[in-house]
Formats: C-alpha cells, sequence, structure tokens
C-alpha cells in the first residue's frame, strides 16, 4: 500500500547542503513547518528550519548538556533516555500531528534532529507515517570552511571535526533498516532533478520522477550552484593529523552511499570507522583527562552546576505550584496608560 | 430506519412557486429527510412538478387527495409522516438550507418538544425582517417555555417550528380544517403543552409575499370570513387557557389579542360596511365578556380608548378616533392633570360622552429613550458614555425638563449611580418623526471613573449600564440602548492592565461592560498555500487532547483540527491548522441560495480550543486581519465585532480603508480589491426601495487597490434625479458586463481598522451627508432630507405647520404661484403644462416649485422650493395660486383671494377617493387624504365629459369643474413633439435604429411597502424581453412614483431604468409603443395617436379586489389586454395589426376620454383661473 503521508527528516550536520535541499522540497509542495528560523548572512535564503523543531530540540539537548556538533560518543545515550520520555514523545507527536493537517508532504530540516532518530520515527510511526532520512554527503573539509567561516572559532576545528565524525558514523547506523538516502551536495547542484527523481522512486511519489514545468522553474531559480564556494584540503584548519586521519576514512566509507539507490550498502566499513572513532576519542578524552578536571573546579568555584532540565515536571513534583494566598485588594478596570 | 424529520407540504395550486420550494427542500443540509407532499385537489401543474421531483429524488413521496383545505392536508400529511421530527411548510415558501440542521441542533442539544426559528418575509424587492417576530426571536434561547418567555405568544406560525413528533401525537395536536387562521390554534396550546421549546434567532423560513393579484388572507381584513375565523381561532385559543386552569396567561393572552388580533380588525372600521361593523362588534363584545374587567388596562391609551368605543359600539366615535389616530396622533402632545399625564384625544373631558379618565392615562407610552452615540475608554481606566434619553411624548424641551442619571446596575443590584452633565441637541429633535415635544435638551454625557466598575463584577452579562431619567412628574428607567445610524465607532475594546475589557451593547439592547474571555487569544496567523495556520496562547492546565474547533455561524456545521499545546509554560502555547478547501466544501453543502437573507455572500466561521473547557479565541487588537484568494474565494481572517477570531469564506470584495468627504461634498471612498480581472461599477442601493445609482470604479488589479467617487448632488445623469434621494444607501460593487447590465454585484465591506473614523458628515446645501457604518462593518451613506436642523423631524414640522404657517398666513398675499407636482418628484404632468402657458403669457406672477430632496431642476422661469422647509410653509400661506395634480398637504386652509386648482393628473382608469370606499384595500391614510380635501380646492380640471363625472363621482367636489381637455396632453402635442422626442432619445442615449418601448406599470394597493410605497405585482419577463425584443429595442422602465421594485439592475443597457427621470411627458415623446396596465398614462398615449399594449395578467383581481375600475376599462380598452410577456412580445412586434384589430376601440376610446386634447387646454385652463 502507498503510503499518502511523507515525512522527509534531514539529518547530518549543518552547512553541509541541508538548506538548499530543504528549498527545492519546498518549491515541489512539501511543507516547511512554520514559524521558521528566520534567514541571517550565513543563509541568506533561509534555512529551512522550523524555529519549533530548533527549539524544542535545543531544549532536549541542553537538559542534557549534549551540543548540536557533539563530538562525544557517550551522548547517543543521553539523548536516546531523554528520546524515551513519554512526554517528549507526546508532544513531538502532537505538534507533527498538527503539520500534516492541510498536507500530505512535511519536511523537517534541523541538525540538532540527527540526536533523535529513533524519537522521530516512533512519533510519526504513531501517526501512520513513516519517515524518510536524507543525509546530505559533502567533504567534510568543506564542511568544518564553511562553519568556520560562518559561526566562527567559539568551537575549534579539531572539535569540530570530530564532532561531524561522531554524528556522521552514529546516525548513519542509527537510521539502518530505515527507509534513507545518501545526497551529494555537488551532485544536488549539478542535477537537482536526477536528486529529487532519486528521492520520488524511494518514497513513491511520481510527480518527483518527472517535475513540472512550472515548479521545475521556480526551483531553478532557487538552486544556485555557486552556493558551493569551499575549497577542499586541510589546509587553513587546525586538526590535528590523526584526527584527520580518522575523518578522511570516515568520509570515504560515506561517500559511496551516495551512489546507492536506497542507501543500503554494506556498510562494514563505517562500523569500523566508528569503533576506531570511539577508541580514539576514549584515548584522547584520557589523555585530557587533567583539563577536563581543571574545568570541572574552575565552574564549580563559580556556580552550583545546573540541575537538569526537564520539559516537564518531575514525578515527584506537583504539576503545579501551590495556590497563593487570595489577595483580597480590589481590582478595577484599569487601563494600561 | 425512519428518517430524523419529516416534512409535510400541503399543496394547493402553487405550480408557480413549488419548484423553488420543493428545491429549497431537496438542498437541506440535513439530509435525513422526508418530504410528504400532499396534493390538496390542485388543477393546475402542481401535481405534475410533485410527481417529478418525487421520481428524481427517493426522499419526496406525493399523497394526493380531494380538495380538503390546507388544516386538512397538513393533518392528512402528519398521520403518514415517519420522521421522529415533523415540519410544515407551505408550498410558496423556501426554507432555507440550515434551518433544519439548525434546528434539529437545538433540539438535540436540548430535549426541548418542539424548537422555533425566525422568520422573514420574501418579496419581489428582497427580503425583509418579519417586525411582529422581532421580540420573539432577538437572542437563542434552549429549553425556554411560554411561561418564562412571555413574548412567544406572538409565535404564531405553524411553518417556523419543528416538532418531536411524540409530542404531536401524545397531544393529538391537529389544524382546524374548513377555516383561515389555522396555525394559531395549534401553536398556541402547543407552547403552553411542551414541557420546553428552543427559541432560534437564525432564519429558518422564507415567507412568500405573493406578487400576484391574489389577495392573502391577512391583507383582506374588511372580509366577513377573515373577521368570523381570525375571532373564531383566538377564541378557542383563550377558551383552551380558560380549561387548563391558566388564569394569568388566559388575560396576557386576551390582551394580546385585542393589541394584536382584533386591532387589526377594529381598525378598518371606517372602510367596512355595516355587515361588517356589526358583526365586529357582536363578536368583539363577545370575546370582551368572557376577558377580565381589566383585560385592557395594559394597552396604550389610544388603545384602551378605541376598545372602550368598541364595547360601548359607539360607532360615529369610534371613527372620529380612527381619523384623529391617523392624522393627529402623532403630533398632539400629553395633558397633564393633577400630576398625571393624559392623551390628549378625542373626547377627553367631554362629559356628553363620559368616556373614563383613566382610559385616557398614560403609562406604556411614557417609555424612556436611551441613545448611546459615543463608548470611550480614556487613559486613565474611566469609560466615557455620551447620547440623548428622553420620555417618549415628553421630551426635553428645557435644561432643566429632566435629570439623567447613568446606574451602573450589578447581578446583584446597582453598583454606582453618577449624574449625567445635560447637553443641548437641537439636532436630535430634528432626526425624530414624532412631533410631540422638542427633544433639544435630551443630550448627555458621563464619564464613569474605574473604581465605578469594579472587575470581580465584570465577566460577561453581569454589569450593564442603565439610565434613569427624571423630570415632569416622572422617574423612569432602561437599560435598553439604542445605536443611531449610521452608528458610532465600533464597539471598543482596550487593554487594562491585566485584560482586555469591551463595552458594548448586547444582542439584548443592554449596554454591558466586561472583560473580554482570552483565555484563548490567538497571535499569528500565516498562509500556505491554502491552509490558516492559527498560533497563540491558552490558559489551561489540562493540556491533553487539545483541538482547534472551526464553528460555522449558521447552523451546526463543525470541523475539528489536532492542536499543539506546548505541555509547559504559562499560558500554554499553541499551534492549529486548517484547510481552507474543508471550509469551501462545506459552503457547498451549505447554502448558496438562502444566503441573502442573513449573511450576504459571505460565511463565517467561529474559531475555538478546546480541551476540557472550549475557548472561543480571541483577536487582540494588535493582531492584523487579513485576507486570501483560494480558488476564486477570499479567505478572510477578521476580528467579530467583539473581539474574538473569525473566518470569512466569501467573494473577492472591496474594504474601504479611506473614506472622505470633498469641499464638493463628493464621496471619495478607496481600499483593498483582490479582484478578478475585468471593470466594475460602484453600485449604490437604496435600503428598502429599489433606486439605484451607478459610479465608476477603478480598480488597480496589480496593486489590489481601488478608488470612487459618489456624487451625491448635482449628479448629471440623463435617466434620473439630480441627486441622491433621501434616505439610506448601501454599497455593493459588480462586474461591468456590458451587453447583459451587469452580474451579480458583491457587498463592500469597511476595513475594521478604519471603524474609528467614522461616521464622517458634511453638508451639501441644506442637507446633512453622513458615510458611516451599518451593523459592524456595512458601508451606508445617509441622505439627510433637503431641510435645515430646524426644519427637520416632527416637532419642527408642527411648529412650522401650527406657528409659522398660521403667522405667514396672516401676510399680504403674494402673485405667486406654487405648483406642487406629484408631491415636488417632478417638473411634469399639468402643472407644468399650466406653468409653461403662464410663462408664455407673461403675466407678472411669480413662479415656485415644490422639490423634494433635489430630485430635479426646475427651469430658469421658475424658483425652487424645497418641499417641508420653511420657504414652503410660507409659499402655501401666501401664493395667491397653488397648482396641484393630485396631493395637496393638509396644513393648506386657502384664505381670502387664495385659489387652489386642482388639476388632478390625467385621466384615470382605477377608481379614486370616494369610490374605495368598502374595497378590501382602503384605507384611513389614503381614503381621507383624497376626499376631504377637495373642499380646499377652487378648480378642478377635467380631460373630458366622461372623466368629469368619474370626478365628480371619486370627489365631493361643488365648485368649478373645468373641462378644459387635459393640460399635460398640450406637453405631447406641440409641432415640435418628433424633434422633442429625438432630442430625449438622444439624451437617454438611445443608439440610432433602435425602437424604444415605454414600459410603465402602476403599483398594486394590497402589496405595500411602507408609507404611501406599494409594490408593482407581476411585471413583463425581463429575460423574456431581452431574448425576443432585445437586437431591435429598448425599454424605458418607468414605474409608477408611489411603487418599488425593478425590472432589471441598473446600467442595464436594454431595460433602462427611467422612474427617476422628471418627466414622463419626455419619456412618451421619446418611445414608439406604450406597455401599460392601469395607469393614465394610457389617455396621453391615445392623446398623441400612438400604439397602447396593455400587460393585465391580474384584470379580474385589480378589478374586483384590489382597486376596482373608475372606467369600464376591460371593455373600452384601446390596445390588446394581454396576460403573458409573449403576448405583448408578439403584440409590439407586429403594431400594424394591434392598431387593425383596435382600431374601433381606439377610436371610440379617443373620442369618449380624450376629445379636447387639441393642444391648447392649458390655454383654456389660465383663462379660466388667472383671468384675473
Amino acid at each position: 500500500m502507498v503510503d499518502v503521508k511523507k515525512l522527509v527528516l534531514l539529518i547530518g550536520v549543518g552547512r553541509s547542503g541541508t538548506s538548499a535541499f530543504t528549498g527545492i522540497l519546498r518549491e515541489l509542495g512539501f511543507l516547511v513547518p512554520q514559524p521558521e528560523v528566520e534567514p541571517d548572512e550565513t543563509n541568506p535564503r533561509g534555512f529551512g528550519e522550523p524555529r519549533w523543531a530548533v527549539d524544542w530540540h535545543t531544549r532536549l539537548l541542553k537538559s542534557v548538556r549534549v551540543t548540536t556538533i557533539d563530538s562525544r560518543p557517550a551522548a547517543w545515550a543521553k539523548t536516546l533516555a531523554v528520546g524515551e520520555r513519554q512526554e517528549v514523545a507526546d508532544e513531538l507527536r502532537s505538534w507533527l500531528e498538527v503539520q500534516f493537517v492541510g498536507t500530505e508532504r512535511v519536511v523537517v530540516k534541523d541538525p540538532r534532529l540527527s540526536w533523535f532518530l529513533g524519537l522521530w520515527q516512533r512519533c510519526a510511526a504513531d501517526l501512520g507515517v513513516e519517515p524518510t532520512f536524507v543525509t546530505m554527503l559533502r567533504p567534510p573539509t568543506e564542511v568544518l570552511g564553511s562553519a568556520r567561516q560562518w559561526y566562527g572559532n567559539w568551537q575549534n576545528d579539531a572539535s569540530r571535526a570530530a564532532g561531524w565524525t561522531n554524528i556522521m558514523v552514529h546516525t548513519e547506523k542509527e537510521g539502518r533498516g530505515s527507509r534513507r538516502m545518501f545526497i551529494h551536495y555537488e551532485r544536488l547542484l549539478a542535477d537537482w532533478p536526477g536528486e529529487i527523481a532519486r528521492l520520488g522512486r524511494l518514497i513513491d511519489a511520481p510527480d518527483l520522477l518527472d517535475v513540472a514545468a512550472d515548479r521545475r522553474d521556480r526551483v531553478a531559480a532557487f538552486v544556485d550552484p555557486s552556493l558551493r564556494r569551499q575549497t577542499p584540503g586541510w589546509d587553513g584548519l587546525d586538526v590535528p593529523a590523526a584526527l584527520q586521519q580518522v575523518v578522511d576514512r570516515a568520509w570515504a566509507a560515506l561517500e559511496p552511499l551516495g551512489d546507492d539507490e536506497a542507501g543500503d550498502r554494506p556498510t562494514d566499513g563505517l562500523d569500523k570507522v566508528r569503533a576506531d572513532y570511539d577508541a580514539f576519542y576514549a584515548d584522547t578524552e584520557a589523555i585530557a583527562q587533567s583539563s577536563v578536571r581543571a574545568a570541572q573546579n574552575a565552574r564549580g568555584k563559580r556556580s552550583k552546576p545546573a540541575p537538569v532540565e526537564s520539559t516537564a515536571p518531575a514525578a515527584d513534583q506537583p504539576a503545579t505550584p501551590a495556590p497563593k494566598r487570595k489577595r483580597r485588594r480590589r481590582r478595577f478596570l484599569r487601563l494600561r496608560s | 430506519m425512519p428518517p430524523r424529520v419529516s416534512v409535510v407540504v400541503p399543496m394547493f395550486n402553487v405550480a408557480t412557486y413549488l419548484q423553488d420550494c420543493l428545491d429549497s427542500l431537496a438542498q437541506q443540509s440535513l439530509r435525513d429527510i422526508e418530504v410528504v407532499m400532499v396534493d390538496d385537489g390542485s388543477t393546475d401543474d402542481t401535481a405534475d412538478i410533485a410527481v417529478a421531483m418525487a421520481q428524481r429524488d427517493s426522499r419526496f413521496r406525493l399523497v394526493q387527495q380531494p380538495n380538503g383545505g390546507l388544516g386538512n392536508a397538513r393533518n392528512n400529511g402528519a398521520e403518514v409522516a415517519t420522521g421522529e421530527f415533523v415540519a410544515f411548510v407551505d408550498s410558496d415558501d423556501i426554507v432555507p438550507r440550515h434551518a433544519y440542521e439548525t434546528l434539529l441542533g437545538a433540539l438535540d442539544k436540548s430535549g426541548s418538544d418542539f424548537a422555533s426559528g425566525n422568520v422573514r418575509r420574501m418579496s419581489a424587492i428582497g427580503i425583509s425582517p418579519t417586525s411582529f417576530l422581532a421580540n420573539v426571536f432577538g437572542q437563542r434561547r434552549l429549553g425556554t417555555h411560554i411561561t418564562k418567555f412571555p413574548a412567544l405568544i406572538a409565535d404564531r406560525i405553524a411553518c417556523n417550528k419543528l416538532f418531536r413528533r411524540a409530542f404531536w401525537t401524545e397531544n393529538d395536536l391537529r389544524f382546524p380544517e374548513g377555516v383561515l387562521y389555522e396555525d394559531m390554534p395549534v401553536t398556541i396550546p402547543a407552547h403552553f403543552l411542551a414541557r420546553s421549546v428552543d427559541v432560534v434567532d437564525r432564519t429558518t423560513y422564507l415567507w412568500r409575499v405573493r406578487e400576484g393579484g391574489d389577495l392573502s388572507i391577512t391583507q383582506q381584513r374588511t372580509d366577513l370570513r377573515a373577521l368570523r375565523d381570525r375571532a373564531a381561532a383566538v377564541d378557542s385559543v383563550s377558551r383552551f387557557l380558560a380549561t387548563r386552569g391558566l388564569a394569568e396567561h388566559k388575560r396576557s393572552y386576551d390582551t394580546n389579542v385585542l393589541r394584536e388580533d382584533l386591532r387589526y380588525f377594529l381598525d378598518v372600521l371606517d372602510a367596512a360596511d355595516d355587515d361588517y361593523r356589526r358583526q365586529f362588534f357582536d363578536l368583539a363584545n363577545d370575546f370582551l365578556d368572557r376577558a377580565a374587567p381589566d383585560v385592557a388596562t395594559p394597552l396604550p391609551a389610544m388603545q384602551r380608548l378605541k376598545w372602550h368605543l368598541a364595547r360601548q359600539r359607539a360607532l360615529p366615535e369610534l371613527l372620529t378616533v380612527l381619523e384623529f389616530e391617523d392624522r393627529e396622533l402623532d403630533s398632539r402632545p400629553p395633558v397633564r392633570r393633577g400630576g398625571d399625564w393624559y392623551g390628549d384625544y378625542p373626547f377627553l373631558d367631554d362629559k356628553d360622552r363620559a368616556v373614563p379618565r383613566d382610559v385616557y392615562r398614560l403609562d406604556h407610552e411614557l417609555v424612556p429613550v436611551a441613545a448611546v452615540e459615543q463608548l470611550r475608554w480614556n487613559d486613565d481606566g474611566s469609560l466615557t458614555v455620551a447620547g440623548y434619553a428622553y420620555v417618549d411624548m415628553l421630551g426635553a424641551p428645557a435644561r432643566k425638563s429632566q435629570t439623567i442619571t447613568l446606574v451602573v446596575e450589578g447581578p446583584d443590584g446597582d453598583l454606582a449611580s453618577l449624574p449625567t452633565e445635560p447637553m443641548h441637541r437641537p439636532d436630535v429633535t430634528a432626526e425624530v418623526r414624532s412631533g410631540y415635544a422638542s427633544l433639544d435638551w435630551s443630550g448627555f454625557t458621563v464619564t464613569l471613573p474605574p473604581w465605578r466598575l469594579p472587575a470581580t463584577r465584570a465577566r460577561a452579562g453581569e454589569m450593564h449600564l442603565a439610565l434613569e431619567i427624571a423630570g415632569q412628574g416622572l422617574r423612569r428607567r432602561t437599560d435598553q440602548w439604542q445605536w443611531p445610524t449610521p452608528r458610532p465607532p465600533k464597539t471598543p475594546i482596550k487593554t487594562t492592565a491585566w485584560k482586555p475589557v469591551r463595552a458594548r451593547v448586547a444582542a439584548d439592547g443592554r449596554l454591558e461592560v466586561a472583560i473580554v474571555d482570552d483565555h484563548a487569544s490567538a497571535s499569528a496567523h500565516r498562509w500556505d498555500g491554502g491552509v490558516l495556520q492559527v498560533e497563540g496562547t491558552l490558559q489551561a492546565r489540562d493540556r491533553s487532547a487539545g483541538r482547534l474547533r472551526i464553528t460555522r455561524r449558521v447552523g451546526t456545521g463543525e470541523l475539528d483540527y489536532p492542536l499543539y499545546l506546548t505541555p509547559s509554560g504559562k499560558p500554554a502555547e499553541f499551534v492549529g491548522r486548517v484547510p481552507v478547501a474543508d471550509l469551501l466544501a462545506e459552503v457547498e453543502v451549505a447554502d448558496t441560495a438562502g444566503h441573502s437573507e442573513a449573511q450576504g455572500d459571505g460565511v463565517v466561521w467561529d474559531v475555538f480550543t478546546t480541551t476540557r473547557v472550549r475557548r472561543r479565541v480571541a483577536m487582540p487588537l494588535a493582531m492584523e486581519e487579513r485576507a486570501w484568494l483560494h480558488n476564486g474565494r477570499e479567505i478572510a481572517l477578521q476580528r467579530s465585532r467583539f473581539g474574538y477570531l473569525s473566518v470569512v469564506d466569501r467573494s473577492p470584495r472591496p474594504v474601504i480603508q479611506q473614506a472622505a468627504w470633498t469641499s464638493d461634498g463628493e464621496l471619495t471612498l478607496s481600499g483593498t480589491f483582490q479582484a478578478p480581472p475585468g471593470d466594475y461599477e460602484l453600485l449604490l442601493q437604496r435600503r428598502r426601495g429599489s433606486d439605484e445609482r451607478l459610479y465608476p470604479f477603478d480598480v488597480d488589479g496589480a496593486q489590489h487597490r481601488f478608488a470612487a467617487t459618489v456624487t451625491v448632488v448635482g449628479i448629471d445623469d440623463p435617466l434620473g434625479s439630480s441627486s441622491l434621494s433621501q434616505g439610506r444607501w448601501e454599497f455593493a460593487v459588480r462586474p461591468r458586463t456590458g451587453s447583459t447590465g451587469g452580474a451579480e454585484p458583491v457587498d463592500v465591506t469597511l476595513d475594521h481598522a478604519a471603524l474609528d473614523h467614522l461616521p464622517i458628515v458634511t453638508t451639501a446645501g441644506a442637507r446633512t451627508l453622513r458615510f458611516g457604518v451599518l451593523g459592524y462593518d456595512t458601508p451606508l451613506l445617509v441622505v439627510g432630507p433637503d431641510l435645515r436642523d430646524d426644519e427637520r423631524g416632527g416637532f419642527h414640522q408642527r411648529l412650522l405647520e401650527q406657528r409659522r404657517y398660521p403667522s405667514q398666513r396672516r401676510r399680504p398675499i403674494r402673485d405667486a404661484v406654487l405648483y406642487i407636482c406629484h408631491d415636488g418628484t417632478s417638473y411634469d404632468d399639468n402643472p407644468r403644462a399650466i406653468h409653461e402657458e403662464l410663462v408664455r403669457r407673461g403675466n407678472g406672477l411669480e413662479h415656485l416649485w415644490m422639490v423634494r430632496d433635489g430630485r430635479f431642476v426646475v427651469p430658469e422661469s421658475a424658483t425652487a422650493v424645497r418641499a417641508d422647509s420653511s420657504d414652503y410653509y410660507d409659499a402655501l400661506a401666501r401664493c395667491r395660486y397653488v397648482v396641484a395634480n393630485g396631493y395637496v398637504p393638509d396644513v393648506l386652509r386657502p384664505r381670502r383671494g387664495q385659489r387652489v386648482l386642482q388639476t388632478w393628473h390625467g385621466g384615470f382608469v382605477k377608481q379614486q377617493g370616494m369610490e374605495l370606499a368598502g374595497r378590501a384595500v382602503a384605507r384611513r391614510a389614503y381614503l381621507p387624504a383624497e376626499t376631504q380635501r377637495p373642499d380646499a380646492w377652487r378648480f378642478l380640471v377635467s380631460p373630458s365629459a366622461a372623466m368629469t363625472s368619474a370626478l365628480r363621482r371619486a370627489f365631493p367636489f361643488a365648485q368649478q369643474v373645468l373641462e378644459t381637455g387635459s393640460p399635460r396632453a398640450d406637453l405631447l402635442l406641440r409641432p415640435e413633439r418628433a424633434s422633442l422626442g429625438a432630442e430625449v432619445r438622444t439624451r437617454l442615449g438611445v443608439p440610432a435604429g433602435k425602437k424604444v418601448l415605454l414600459y410603465a406599470p402602476t403599483y398594486r394597493d394590497h402589496l405595500r411597502q411602507g408609507r404611501m410605497r406599494y409594490r408593482l405585482g407581476r411585471t413583463l419577463d425581463a429575460d423574456v424581453l431581452r431574448g425576443a425584443l432585445g437586437e431591435d429595442w429598448v425599454v424605458l422602465f418607468r414605474r409608477h412614483h408611489q411603487a418599488v421594485g425593478r425590472l432589471a439592475p441598473a446600467g442595464d443597457p436594454f431595460i433602462r431604468d427611467v422612474s427617476d427621470h422628471p418627466s414622463v411627458s419626455d419619456l412618451l415623446l421619446a418611445s414608439d409603443v406604450l406597455v401599460t396596465d392601469y395607469t393614465s398614462l394610457v389617455f396621453d398615449q391615445v392623446a398623441m395617436n400612438r400604439p397602447v399594449v396593455f400587460f393585465t395578467p391580474d384584470l379580474e383581481a385589480y378589478r374586483d379586489d384590489i382597486r376596482g375600475f373608475a372606467i369600464p376599462f376591460d371593455r373600452v380598452a384601446p390596445g390588446p389586454l394581454l396576460a403573458t410577456t409573449d403576448d405583448v412580445v408578439d403584440a409590439v412586434r407586429d403594431l400594424d395589426l394591434v392598431r387593425r384589430d383596435h382600431e374601433h376601440a381606439y377610436a371610440a376610446f379617443r373620442a369618449t376620454y380624450c376629445p379636447l386634447d387639441d393642444g391648447n387646454a392649458a390655454g383654456r385652463v389660465v383663462d379660466a383661473v388667472f383671468r384675473a
């Protein structure tokens, strides 16, 4: 039976062409949930990211102290635990249900979404929708270069490179068994109808196989091949050679997936890369223990650790604060002057 | 499984209307119905239509029976009905699409025994409210009862109800058979027998006012059978109440019978014959014998007096009172005796008649009237209320006449009272029609400080403002408020320190101050390819299972969508999405035919959130209203008048954002219009009339903007009058299509943000022109009469009549002629012919022409005198000659040396004056006006010997009849008439080579449409005319000046409405053939020796019942008397044949009725009257 409702979830790391792909889908009739994150100079054509999804994911990540490009393999267990909370799933399901009112195609893009693939998959299934995960593939050095240019250096290149590896190899693993596809950003810019047709075949959307002329024109006006402004290579990036090797191996393992129609090519090489990365990170974390301890001590002096944020009251807390004593003062219909 | 609703439709010879009725049932949004059509022995095509309907739609079935009458047919239909509910529909009426859905929705909710819905009347000129039901259906009331809501006593129609069939059968309800007035003996008992009743304020029934020749039951009030059956009907109800031991209700009902039912029959006693009068006294006294002695006490004094005299069978006195009521009641101030107020009515203090003084005591009449013109929240939280108030009949002539106190009413008593500041408001006196007293000091203003408005009492419906008026020996209090029209700025909603508050006049007429429920409040809206997304906040503890609910304001349509609510945070944020296609699909099911009666072209949806509690979503003032185009429709998201979010699906329409008066008295309008491509024109339509006026309407399609300019006075229009007539004008826009005269107009609305700036007012000469709001956002132009403030209104008119006129009458007479032609609406007819003859002779007289509403420009040879102005009263008092062609004002009492020349207006076909006595349509207001004024006439012009005898029969005129011929025919017989006709054609824009048909029907007396206005009855079919004559002819449509009704929309190039053209003589000159019915134009056309064709489908009814003929018209008509448009078309196409076939009749008519029309009649009149 053909699924009527189509949910495309764009995952992977920011600056890899996800905005362009979301924009194309929007022109092809997919709903980008509103309101969106406002365009800025880093992405003047718009991010295509629902404001709600960004805020909600951010809140969840904060609650377990995970950042968007977190390099820690251990972070996955934390976000998995958050996603298993019932009230979290209820909220996502409620939001997602509203998005499908009046439309059958929805695309959600948020780099943070990668941390909650299982949660999204379950909630979509509850609504009778099988999601499709789309991962944009762009050489990591381009991604890192773009991130450095637009996001600044609050996170160093090495950390970003590690984060890229962590997210890409782990989301690949999380997405196995699901309907998914990988798309080369470069190919998208060069031949978007071909890549869209690939998606059309995957999600059984015949209208995407041969896009109608009026929509084709609108997409063509939107896609700008000059968007790919970065030149590849490690020069100019401050990443240790050992890490460069890990990243290169990960990219080498991921890249062929973009040639694959359904993203189900054997992934033995990626399993090895992921295991190696996890070990490499454990080693470096062990090496850096003194730095970590020093940072913890410094923060402890300044303030108490912040409590873990929650999106709902804990079980032992009352749902609503105790009623305040009634104030007896009479109130009048006084206008705000 | 039985259907939910059975609809019983009794049918008897209703082929003309039946299909519309059955279609309206077939298209009900409630699908689960059966329709039992009971053919009551029809002899026309009724049964065929019903059979075809039953074949098309299996829900319809036909029962046929020999003729047994309406009640019998209904009863038989009810017996075979199988539905859970049963309704009755008369087969010439229409049921709006949501009617049964709405009524059933109420019953399902309440469990009541029946539901009753609002009714509107439907006539040829549109749909109007049913005034006697206004108090019943003011608001929705579920589960009420006549004992709780006594106004239901007026709810006597059977067809607006949906009965639970178990209730119907358990109480053995049956309509009486073989009588008129079948409804009341069932509906009133049903109201008492029911455990509870639902009152639905929405229109659920359209009651057709027939335009044909038949007089309906209610139009036959001097008919004996009607009298007897009505008396029997009210008697049966009264007895029912007595046998049930409902004494109090019986008393109340009996009072209502005197106030309504029997009063209608009493009020026509002056037009009735002796038999009717005798029967009336018998039946009325029989009824009063069984009524409580004080049954008349709650009635107004005038009615008490009439019933007192009826009880005494004092016919002459009663006739005196009836005449007084008609002519003087509104201008006779009350008198004070020993502290109490009494009506200064006939026989007060008359010792011979010995009518008890208590009969005259005024109480219910001294109604406090309160109008709010300004409601303003001030920055300090205070509320300013301004308007005017007075006690009816007493007025407020001086600063100290009254004191007005504003009272804040709370749920448990008064919360505060504040004295108000009196304001001098002579304009209020000018606005009010009754002439009892001056209202110059009725104005008030008061500012309520915030500490007088406790928030704890400000939940909806709890805190109201009332007025207490004290003075002139009385203290009256009212919480019922009026809004003047056009209304003042929209209902204000302001944000307080923590809540929005509103002050509004609610549906129940009370002025409520309340906190707006903003538990749910929208904050943003988005439009995404046909889906409307609404975001906002909701104060709710339980946030599970949130839904967004969209409810159609008419009917019970409801759409339901998921609603996202943030689980934490206070308040919760929500997001909901509404696919507009769902709304449009509902509209297709909902309504297209019945829409105009209630909601215009738009369908309004209200927006709610539901969790455990349902909350209407408020729309803050800061949130912008928007409209989007979707599949040719306009979807508008807007704020309701009380501050809530609503979605409106409507045709794309102009929204006025800016309005201003220019210094020339022109109204400029601009705004937005998401118009489909094309040219448009602005259409102004006069409310409750048939006047229309077109203006250019410039649309900038790219910018979605429009601009228009409305000229009110000094209009250069060859077809009509030179200014908009007095009244209320509404705005619409329609595509200009050229050939067919325009497509359906769409309404124009006002931008809600612009409402605060309205009304805007200017003056043009003596007129006040106001552009403002009707209802919530309907633009309205109110054109005032061509009178100054000190001339307008009943009180000022009374002063002019009673003071100025007598004082002027004592001044020297002027050598002047005052012409009164068709009540000041034209420069034409006999007065014009006489005027032009006088001017030609140049005898030095001054010429004054009465002009109403600036309708036309008088020629330079005369001076315009504004009708009813002080100059007009001066002229009436001092002009040596008054020349009138019909109406002569009551006030005129000719003085020594003053001569009134009654020219009448040509020959006449229909009976006039005294000959109408005893006819069903004769009215007190009509009869005396024409029978009594002859005492003021000095000369009466007659066109012929035959008409002289008709005039003598019609008018008790003892003085000189000038049998001169018809002066107005002179205008048509001038040597240069051919060139004059061509000139008129050119002015009217008739294309060269086209022939001109002048169609001039008269009104039908039984189709009354307001004071001295009547509808036309059946007219020629415009489509048939267009199809047959469209190529070669142009039709000029000229209705009688007392008639309302249109044949085609304004701007139609084929059928041109020339009803406002100042001269019918010009139109006759320009035409090739006249099609008319019973008008005097036939005499003119024959005088011109031109052909006449008569369209008289109601000939017998008109002759025998409606009006009657003054001449043996059906025998002597100088042309064919035809009953269908097709026949008229055939005759017009072969006028030679018409001439040949009616050659003898034509010649005989001419010899009998136009023997003196030689073009010199005016000269003979002038010789006779002005020689001295």
